[in-house]
Parts: C-alpha cells; structure tokens; sequence
C-alpha cells in the first residue's frame, strides 16, 4: 500500500485537570486528495483532532505525519494548512482583497503575483466583484466563501474545515456544501472537515469518521456508514432506525433466522454470525407496508405525518412503536388506526452487535 | 427621550458653561501688578503670553510631557492589558481589579508615595547606595524625570482600563487565522493585534493626554517648584500673583491645546472606522 498522504498516529489529547481524554489513541490515514469528514455528537473530540492537525492543540501524545515527514511539533505558521473557522474569523480591519492577500504577504509573494492569485481565489468563490468590500458589508454566506479564498489561495497541503455551514441557514448550507465539494474536487485538495450533521457529511465525503466521546466509533465511505454501521452508536446517529432487540436461531451464508422481540421470525443480513442476543436494524424507508413477503408482523397505524414527497408513519407492534417511512402516493395515505402488516427484504435489515 | 436630557444639560449649563462664560470674561480683563483687577475688553493678557518666549516654551515643555506620558503610559500598560484579556487564570478577575485599583486612591497620596521611593533619602537611592552602585544619590525628584515617572504610573489604570474596552471586542481566532496563514507571533502582533486595538489605544491616549497636561499636584510636588508647566502656572498665577485676568487667559490657551488633540482624536477615530 502507498504511504498516506497525512497520517495520525495514536494521537492522544488530555486536558489538564481532567481524566478522561478528549480524543482517545485516534489512528487515521487519508490519502492526497481525499475529502475526508470527521462526524460526531458535540464533544466527540473531532475539532480538538483537527486543531491538533492544524497545530492549535499541542497533542499529549501520538504523532502527526504529512507527507511522510513529522509535524508534530511544528508550529501552526510553518505547517501551511488552510484553516477555515466556524466563525470565519476573517479580519475585519481589512478589505475582502486585503484578506485572501494575508497568506500571500506572509509567504513574501510578490505584489503582482499577490494581485492575480488573490483574483484567481476570488473568482473561485464566485467574489471576484466584491474584492474592494469591508467583512462587515458581507452576507454570512459571503463571509464563508472569503475565508474558504483565504485558506485556498496559499495553495495549503491540507485543507482543515471546523463546522464551515453551521452558521449559515438552511437553504445556503446546502449550497455551499455542494460548492466546497465541488471546489475540492477541482482543485484536488487533502480535505478534513469537522460536522456534526450526517447530511453534510454523507453527502461531501470520500470517506467519513463517525467519533464519539474521542474514540472512533467507525471509519469508511458514506455508504459503508450508511448501510452497514458498525455498531449501534453509528446507526443511531447516521439516519434515522428501528433497531429491535432479538435472537439468532441460526446463520447461514450471511443470513440469519431471528426471533425479533413482538415481531416473531424474520430473517437479517448477518456478517458475524453469531448465536444469542443481538439487535437487528432496519431503516424506516426499507420497511414494507402491506407487501406480500415470506415473513411479515402485524401492526396498527397509530400516527400518520405527511411531509410532502414521503408519509412518515408510526405503526404499534405489540409494545414498539415501529417508524416506517413511505413514498407518497404508493398506496394512497392510511389513516390512523388501519391495521397492517409490516416486511422487510432480508437485505435490508442487518445483525447489530 | 430628548426631555430627559434637561436635568443634564441644566446642570452642565450652571457648573459648567456659565464659570466658564465667567472665565472668558475674566481673561479679558486687565491684570494690575498690584494684584488688582482692572475691568476692560482687551486681550492684554493672551498678548502677554504670546508675546513672551518663556511661555511659548511653558506651552512646547506642556505638550511634550503630554506626549510623553502618554506614549510611555501606552507602552508600560499594553503588555499588561493584553496578558488581562488573554490569561484563563481564574484570578483575572482579582488581577483586572488589582490592575485599576490605584484609581481608589487619590493621586495626591500616590505623589507623596513617590517621593518617598525617589528622594534623596528615599527607597531607590537608599537601595543603590547600600549595594554600593552609587556614591551620591541620583536626582530622581524636584526635576522632570520624577514628574514623568509619577505621571506615567498615575495614568496607568486609566490606560489599561481603555485598552481593556478596546480589547473586548478582539476574538483570539483572529491570531489563529494569521498563525494558519503563515505569520509569526510577531507578525500576527503587527498585522492583526496592534491594528484592532488601536480604538482603544487612542481613546486611552485621549484621556491619559488630557488628564496629563491638566494635572497640577504631581507636577507641583515631584517637581519641588522647580519644573514649570501650563496647570502649575495657573495656579500659581491665581494664587501667589493673584494675576486672574492671566490666568484666565491661560486656562483658554490649554482650553484650546485640549481641543486641537480632541479633534485630531476623533479625525483619527473616524478614519479607522471608516475601514
């Protein structure tokens, strides 16, 4: 296997005056050019594992690596990362222009050269026509795209993004995480960014790291994340679930016999094959209302929320209240209390330790 | 809201407007060598000042100490205020209070307190002769050195206690950004720190200026009578000359020194914020 591109190795932060670490032995590779996410609960340990990596936070022990060469006790002005702030900590004595240029004068960069690359910056971020602004003149999204300009323009090894949309409302956020993407993408930029949000998460990462309480719950593609979470935490927190409690009869060839609690016989895709108690998880789209299927438990609607493309319903089987989510209009809308029968494909529904 | 400016302006009005209506129409009255005071319009008393080098240099000696101080005060108090801003000590607190305490003294107290420390018997002298640094005690007092030593540690609450204003709207990602740009610590100070406290330094300055070319008792008693500025003239016009129509006149002259480093503060102030 190449050498990772930035390697953290068994990195450990502690707080004085606290026993337990903010982030416990964290070990990850990315590769040149991954977009790569750190997801977590707040106080999970992912901004105390990028500050590390931007140099910030000082680790207590364990050992950063770019490029092959150490950079655990390189100070933040010599690791030529870009850094963009949750708060954008943009500079407000200086102009838009003034701001990218920061990096660039630092560096010694001629003027001219500073000139074109600060225009180029900007007009990536689509600013070119607001360089002569004050910050304060500037929208939150505005902002938000100054300071992605400031950290690009120095051409950073590693691009570190703490929370960049989570001041930014809805309908902005998604632009601009489908922009970030698409920015990274083109200029093939090292990228970690720090959410708290599965959507951005799922929907910008090569890979993502779900983190809890400083350990790494579990690392892979969206779709590993999404479709086979390692444990309940990751499901949990990535979408919405039914998890229920049950019993392997018997494996065989990743598929197993289950007793699930109030529901009865069904059957599970199952990677560790193992008898005894287990949780079974399903996700509210991939139940199946009143379809013939080979194993099916019987329920009562017992709430019914429209909201738009989908019907998110509640349906009691015997003592659990079972989330199903619908397409609209795939079977008319069922009201409350209609009996039914509720499936699922054996696919779809996976062995949880 | 415009009402409840009455009461205010009221009072201003008869403390203040009408003693200084009272002051003007003094200045242009006559001074007798006599110590009479002969009613008259006439600017014989700014004539007076104007037209004599000795207080031409008074003003030029004045301004400097104002200058001085001030740019001393800002220097010793800086470091100072922004170990305040950025400590996590749980005791900031107790150290910002420590810091402006001074204030709860009067200044008179704390002049006494440094004639102690620098007179010829005093703390400093006592201490290098016993270590054998000095043979004969260094003039610390009666001269401008011990006024500008005085002054500088009178004003630093009041500094600190500006720059601390000013600093309150300084977010410390600010120096993170610079840092992950590519500057030093020194750097970052000069391009980021320094500039974004600036409303506070000057209104610091303002302050300290004027609080300096206007203060008499320290000049008075470090000085031993010996260093002369515009405030210890005054009084000293008003009291042992009993010349009030000079006086008066040179209230206005400072009046007016007051009033040219007010405009300058807020053409200053103006331009940062217009940034």
């Amino acid at each position: 296997m190449a050498m990772s591109f930035l390697r953290l190795e068994h990195i450990v932060k502690t707080y004085p005056g606290t026993d337990r670490p903010s982030v416990a032995d964290f070990t990850l590779d990315v590769e040149r050019g991954e977009f790569i996410s750190l997801l977590g609960p707040s106080g999970c340990g992912k901004t105390t594992t990028l500050r590390m990596i931007a140099g910030l936070i000082e680790p207590t022990a364990g050992h950063i690596c770019l490029d092959g060469k150490e950079l655990t006790r390189t100070p933040v002005h010599q690791r030529g990362m870009g850094l963009v702030f949750q708060n954008y900590a943009l500079f407000p004595h200086l102009d838009v222009a003034q701001n990218v240029a920061f990096g660039l004068e630092m560096r010694r960069v001629p003027k001219a050269d500073v000139k074109r690359r600060v225009a180029e910056a900007l007009e990536l971020v689509q600013l070119g026509h607001l360089s002569g602004r004050r910050i304060k003149q500037l929208s939150g999204g505005q902002q938000q795209r100054v300071a992605l300009a400031r950290a690009l323009v120095v051409e950073p090894s590693v691009l570190l993004l703490d929370e960049p949309l989570s001041n930014l409302d809805a309908k902005l956020r998604d632009t601009m995480r489908d922009e970030i993407r698409s920015i990274q993408q083109k200029l093939g930029i090292t990228t970690v960014f720090v959410t708290h949000d599965q959507d951005e998460a799922l929907a910008t990462s090569d890979r993502i790291v779900v983190m809890s309480e400083g350990n790494i719950e579990q690392v892979g593609t969206p779709e590993q994340i999404y479709e086979h979470p390692s444990n309940q935490f990751v499901a949990n927190f990535i979408g919405r679930v039914n998890l229920f409690d049950a019993e392997v009869r018997h494996t065989a060839n990743g598929v197993a016999a289950v007793d699930v609690a109030g529901l009865g016989q069904m059957q599970a895709a199952d990677d560790l094959g193992r008898p005894g108690q287990v949780t079974v998880l399903v996700r509210p789209h991939r139940l199946r209302i009143n379809e013939a299927g080979r194993d099916d438990a019987h329920g009562t609607v017992e709430s019914v929320v429209y909201v738009g493309d989908s019907i998110e319903y509640s349906v009691r089987v015997g003592t659990k209240a079972v989330a199903v989510q619908s397409v609209a209009g795939r079977h008319g809308r069922l009201e409350r209390g209609t009996p039914v029968r509720l499936s699922w494909e054996t696919s779809d529904a996976l062995v949880l330790k | 809201m415009l009402g409840l400016t009455v009461p205010g302006l009221l009072g201003l009005a008869v403390s203040f407007l009408l003693p200084l209506l009272w002051l003007f129409r003094m200045s242009l009255n006559r001074g007798d060598s006599s110590g009479l005071i002969v009613e008259a319009i006439s600017l014989d008393s700014y004539g007076q000042f104007l037209g004599d080098p000795y207080y031409w240099k008074m003003a030029w000696e004045t301004t400097q100490l104002g200058v001085g101080v001030t740019v001393m005060t800002v220097l010793v108090s800086y470091p100072i205020a922004l170990f305040l801003v950025r400590t996590e000590s749980r005791f900031k607190g107790v150290l910002v209070a420590l810091a402006i305490a001074p204030l709860l003294t009067s200044s008179v107290v704390r002049t006494y307190g440094w004639l102690v420390l620098l007179g010829n018997q005093g703390v400093v002298n006592s201490s290098l002769h016993s270590w054998g640094l000095i043979d004969e005690p260094l003039a610390l007092i009666n001269n401008k050195l011990g006024v500008y030593i005085a002054l500088v540690e009178i004003m630093m609450p009041y500094m600190i206690l500006a720059l601390l204003a000013g600093f309150g709207r300084f977010n410390p990602e600010l120096e993170h950004a610079a840092a992950s740009l590519g500057a030093n610590r020194w750097r970052t100070f000069w391009r980021v720190v320094w500039p974004l406290s600036m409303p506070g330094v000057l209104t610091g300055a303002l302050l300290v200026f004027v609080l300096t070319i206007s203060s008499f008792i320290t000049p008075r008693l470090v000085g031993g009578g010996k260093v002369f500025y515009l405030a210890t003239e005054i009084y000293d016009q008003a009291t042992a000359t009993l010349n009030w129509p000079f006086a008066a006149a040179i209230s206005f002259i400072l009046l007016g020194l007051f009033a040219t480093v007010i405009v300058l503060y807020q053409r200053a102030i103006r331009r940062i914020e217009a940034q």
